[in-house]
């Protein structure tokens, strides 16, 4: 009996259709950023200037420039601090949020869609809108300041205050994606645990430490990934609304990478910091991602 | 119309053969079941007719054609699925016509072929909604309009009455048999509910392992299995297959002894045998009588009753038509109607 | 803690709605605040309270007046639409390649997909700027949808491939029998019955490109070329007196759209969003 196969072309044809399929994609997504990234390590050891010919390799010249200047560590620590408070005010205010949401049964989804607004404004109208609240003598916030006996200075000149606006302003802007993230966690608890508690004799806080909480782990883990990552790398807020001041008292490392490059024309050393920052975000999510799948795993 | 044939025929995923070697001939406007336990290989069997599945090795043949490579869409097949794969966006007239329509007939043969086929399955009416708008057994009859609109050489049925209740499955059951003598077109049909093949099938093909265990007129198989799996999968309930020794003088069963009459030649039998009786064909007696059992267990179903008799560690179903003052605990004996006696080689599991 | 008991106590439910009430003025309170300053005029602005007393549409009509507003606004238009249909267009066929098919490399090729989305778009600019100046492409429209583009394939790719998975094989296999190719059942039968992750897919992209600003703000040099974050970033910057009631009526305006859009769309875009995230 003579076996019949499929003929060369036709085998050929189905093997390569996916590859076909996925070529623009991949070739869009490797060609601009995979590029970039590629180009940007590249830079960080090469002495660039955009408009002038030749470009001397220096090593680890750049990096080393980098870590000695004041300008680098001080956007570091400023980058740590509004990352950090982001974290903690935009966490528990989201997860006051999410829970408030799942509580109610009346106009729900009413109340979800308007939590969500703010994802859907740009960052640049964020922070006109915040500018607007802050600046002047005659600022909203300036005149209640006031009125309650505290400084009428703007806030926007005072170097803390200017990182508490910034910080506020971020949380706004991208808090209400991590309290659907919390959100959609609570609504895939089983109520029959919580009918199960109630008839086990458990208060409402024992409840919530119990079960709501382990419950919604894999969630809280993927929403502080989310709120660390957006703000460690905000850069549409910051820049319309304080520029990095007053003075350089809000210059985190994205806007610093970007004064460097384009204000101070030093490519190669915004590059190096372009490196600083991927790094730390590639350390970020891998320790997010171990902490998330041991959460998964204890379950 | 066209004939289906199948020549030594192979699929294998990886290691796994799922069809080995298998044959089978499907005659021009014949109803052909292919019915088997899940896993069995009868709906990659049909896929692989279908053209969904490619096939290992071996041949297909539709008509005089080898569709080994050809494309699903060109095999001149049309394709009844489980869940009915009606789209969900398009209305059931466009659900109809859409295989017109990837064959640019013109608009009116379109029009002119879909009326004519939503008539015949009483779906005019229901025309211009959505699936979604329909029950179950008008899915089931939209999957059926897809179908016949084409004019195929052969219809392929994979389990399509599976999602439906069980008194629209005996409907539609009729409904199919009928639209099937009407148009006569060469249909392989596959399911795992051997009342479905029994009824339906001109001819049924019951499969294993993806092997061909038999293939024939229901009733010939019914009445005579090929081997034991065979005798055990078809009819319901569901033939007593009991351990069983033979020699001169006649059958030896739970340890009682029945003589031969005129029917069988003792000689040609082997030593041990698989000894298969079919409900209705014991009898109940006094236990002194027959094997000697005692009443587990009594099922009456108006019509017809049937017991479960134990006897030591087997369990026996015996299915009788009068009423018997008969209780569970009850101490019955048991006598096999010889001359229906099927038996079979204890080694190879074949019929004797 | 759950709606679904239904008997939660009074007091988790005053405080269920306390907290709601709170949080929910705090996400709507900017946007009014700079709404209600829109309708307002220089004088008016700071003396008046919240509800304008006289309320006035001259700001609005002085955005629409403005120098160059119709070039910003079709710019933006421009960029946002055509980068989303080639976003739909590139990431639905990635998507069906990954959802029906098992091919080698294929986890290789997902971390194209998924990589991306941990490289922040404003740390990009450097190495792009470098290539897009020696390349001489500043200031076009090709670079910006390029790049648009590419930024938002990774997550219009992610959400649709969840969508097109749920979609039953034997529907595609029916559509094959019926004679319809490859081409025929992706955009005929797959992508109408994933029709919400579409609408997802595509209102992400546009949002993407409609609020994009560190690649414009970076790759363009030309007052032509600027999209309406560009020239509301350039006119909060402005030296001397900021006439707020303009830039909030300006701001508003740039808002309005990607609101409306969302508004419609609400439901899919939440459920299209979760998902895409949480997976």
């Amino acid at each position: 009996m003579n076996t019949i196969q499929p003929s060369f072309r036709d085998r050929l044809a189905q093997g390569l259709t996916p590859y076909l399929l996925l070529f623009p994609a991949i070739a869009i997504v490797a060609g601009v950023l995979g590029y970039a990234v590629v180009r940007g390590i590249l830079m960080s050891f090469y002495q660039i200037e955009v408009w002038e010919p030749g470009q001397p390799f220096v090593g680890l010249r750049n990096y080393r420039d980098l870590f000695g200047s004041d300008g680098f560590r001080n956007s570091l620590v400023i980058s740590l601090i509004f990352v950090g408070a982001t974290i903690v005010i935009g966490v528990l205010m989201s997860l006051v949020h999410a829970l408030a949401l799942n509580q109610i049964r009346f106009a729900r989804s009413l109340f979800r869609a308007i939590a969500l607004i703010p994802y859907l404004v740009s960052g640049v109208a964020t922070a006109v809108m915040w500018r607007f609240l802050f600046t002047g003598d005659n600022a909203i916030v300036t005149q209640i300041s006031g009125a309650l006996g505290y400084s009428t200075v703007s806030w926007l000149a005072d170097p803390t205050k200017a990182l508490m606006v910034i910080t506020m302003a971020n949380v706004w802007f991208i808090a209400p994606f991590s309290t659907l993230i919390l959100l959609a966690g609570l609504q895939t608890i089983d109520p029959e645990l919580y009918a199960a508690a109630d008839i086990d004799g458990a208060s409402a806080p024992q409840k919530f430490v119990h079960i709501t909480v382990p419950s919604i782990v894999p969630m809280l883990s993927l929403a502080l990934m989310w709120l660390s990552f957006a703000s460690f790398n905000m850069f549409d807020i910051i820049l319309p609304l304080t520029g990095g001041g007053p003075g350089r008292s809000t210059e985190v490392l994205a806007v610093y990478m970007y004064q460097l490059a384009f204000r101070d024309l030093n490519y190669s050393t915004g590059a190096a910091v372009m490196i600083v920052i991927l790094i730390i975000n590639i350390a970020l999510s891998a320790v997010f991602l171990r902490a998330a799948g041991r959460a998964q795993h204890d379950k | 119309m066209a004939s289906v044939t199948l020549s030594a025929l192979n699929k294998t995923y990886g290691m796994v053969e799922v069809i080995q070697n298998l044959d089978l001939e499907i005659a021009d406007g014949e109803f052909v079941v292919l019915v088997g336990p899940s896993g069995c290989g009868k709906s990659t069997l049909l896929r692989m007719i279908a053209g969904l599945e490619a096939i290992t090795g071996g041949e297909a043949r539709i008509g005089d054609r080898v569709v080994n490579t050809v494309a699903a869409k060109n095999r001149d097949i049309a394709m009844v699925f489980q869940n009915y794969a009606l789209y969900p966006h398009k209305t059931v007239r466009q659900n109809i016509g859409f295989s017109l329509k990837m064959r640019k007939f013109p608009k009116a043969e379109i029009e002119r072929r879909v009326a004519e086929a939503a008539e015949l399955l009483a779906l005019t009416p229901l025309l211009d909604r959505t699936p979604r708008a329909l029950s179950g057994g008008q899915r089931q009859r939209v999957a059926m309009g897809r179908a016949i609109v084409r004019d195929p050489s052969v219809f392929l049925f994979d389990e399509p009455l599976s999602n439906l209740d069980a008194k629209l499955r005996v409907e539609m059951r009729a409904q199919i048999k009928a639209l099937h003598r009407r148009l006569g077109a060469t249909s392989i049909y596959v399911t795992h509910d051997q009342v479905e093949a029994m009824t339906m099938g001109d001819k049924i093909v019951v499969m294993r392992g993806g092997e061909i265990q038999q293939a024939g007129r229901p009733i010939d198989v019914y009445d005579a299995p090929r081997n034991v799996f065979v005798a055990g999968f078809i009819g319901s309930p569901s033939m007593n297959l009991m351990p069983a020794t033979t020699d001169d003088t006649g059958l030896t069963l739970f340890g009682v002894t029945f003589p031969w009459e005129q029917r069988r030649q003792a000689e040609t039998l082997p030593e041990d045998v698989v000894c298969g009786v079919r409900p209705e064909n014991f009898q109940l007696c006094a236990p002194e009588d027959g094997i000697d059992g005692v009443i587990d267990a009594i099922e009456p179903m108006g019509g017809e009753t049937v017991a479960t008799v134990a006897v030591g560690e087997a369990k026996l179903t015996v299915l009788y038509r009068d009423r018997r003052p008969v209780a569970v605990g009850e101490r019955v004996g048991l006598r096999p109607d010889l001359a229906t006696l099927h038996v079979f080689d204890a080694r190879t599991e074949l019929r004797r | 803690m759950t709606s679904e008991t239904g008997i939660a106590s009074k007091g988790t439910r005053f405080a269920a709605w306390t907290a709601l009430v709170l949080l929910t003025i705090w996400a709507v309170l900017p946007i009014l605040w700079s709404l209600s300053a829109s309708f307002k005029t220089p004088l008016t602005l700071y003396s008046e309270g919240f509800i304008p007393e006289n309320p006035t549409l001259d700001n609005y009509g002085r955005v629409l007046s403005s120098e160059g507003f119709y070039q910003y606004l079709g710019n933006s238009l421009y960029l946002a639409i055509t980068s989303t249909v080639l976003t739909l267009f590139v990431s639905v066929l990635a998507a069906y390649g990954f959802a029906r098919y098992a091919f080698a490399w294929r986890h290789v090729l997902l971390l194209f997909i998924l990589v991306p989305r941990i490289l922040p778009r404003a740390s990009l600019i450097i190495p792009l700027y470098d290539v897009i100046a020696r390349l001489d492409l500043l200031d076009t429209y090709t670079v910006l949808i390029v790049t648009y583009t590419a930024t938002a394939v990774p997550m219009a790719t992610w959400i649709l491939i969840g969508f097109f998975q749920a979609v039953p094989r034997e529907l595609e296999e029916a559509a094959a029998i019926d004679g319809a190719s490859i081409w025929q059942r992706i955009w005929g039968i797959v992508v109408p019955i994933s029709l919400p992750g579409m609408v997802t897919a595509g209102i992400l992209s546009l949002r993407e490109a409609w609020n994009e600003f560190p690649f414009v703000l970076a790759f363009t040099t030309s007052g032509d070329m600027r999209t309406l974050p560009f020239q509301l970033f350039a006119m909060r910057d402005n030296m001397g007196l900021t006439d707020w009631p303009l830039i909030n009526a300006f701001t508003i305006t740039t808002i309005i759209p990607i609101l409306f859009l969302y508004l419609l769309f609400e439901r899919q875009i939440v459920s299209g969003l979760t998902s895409g995230a949480v997976k």
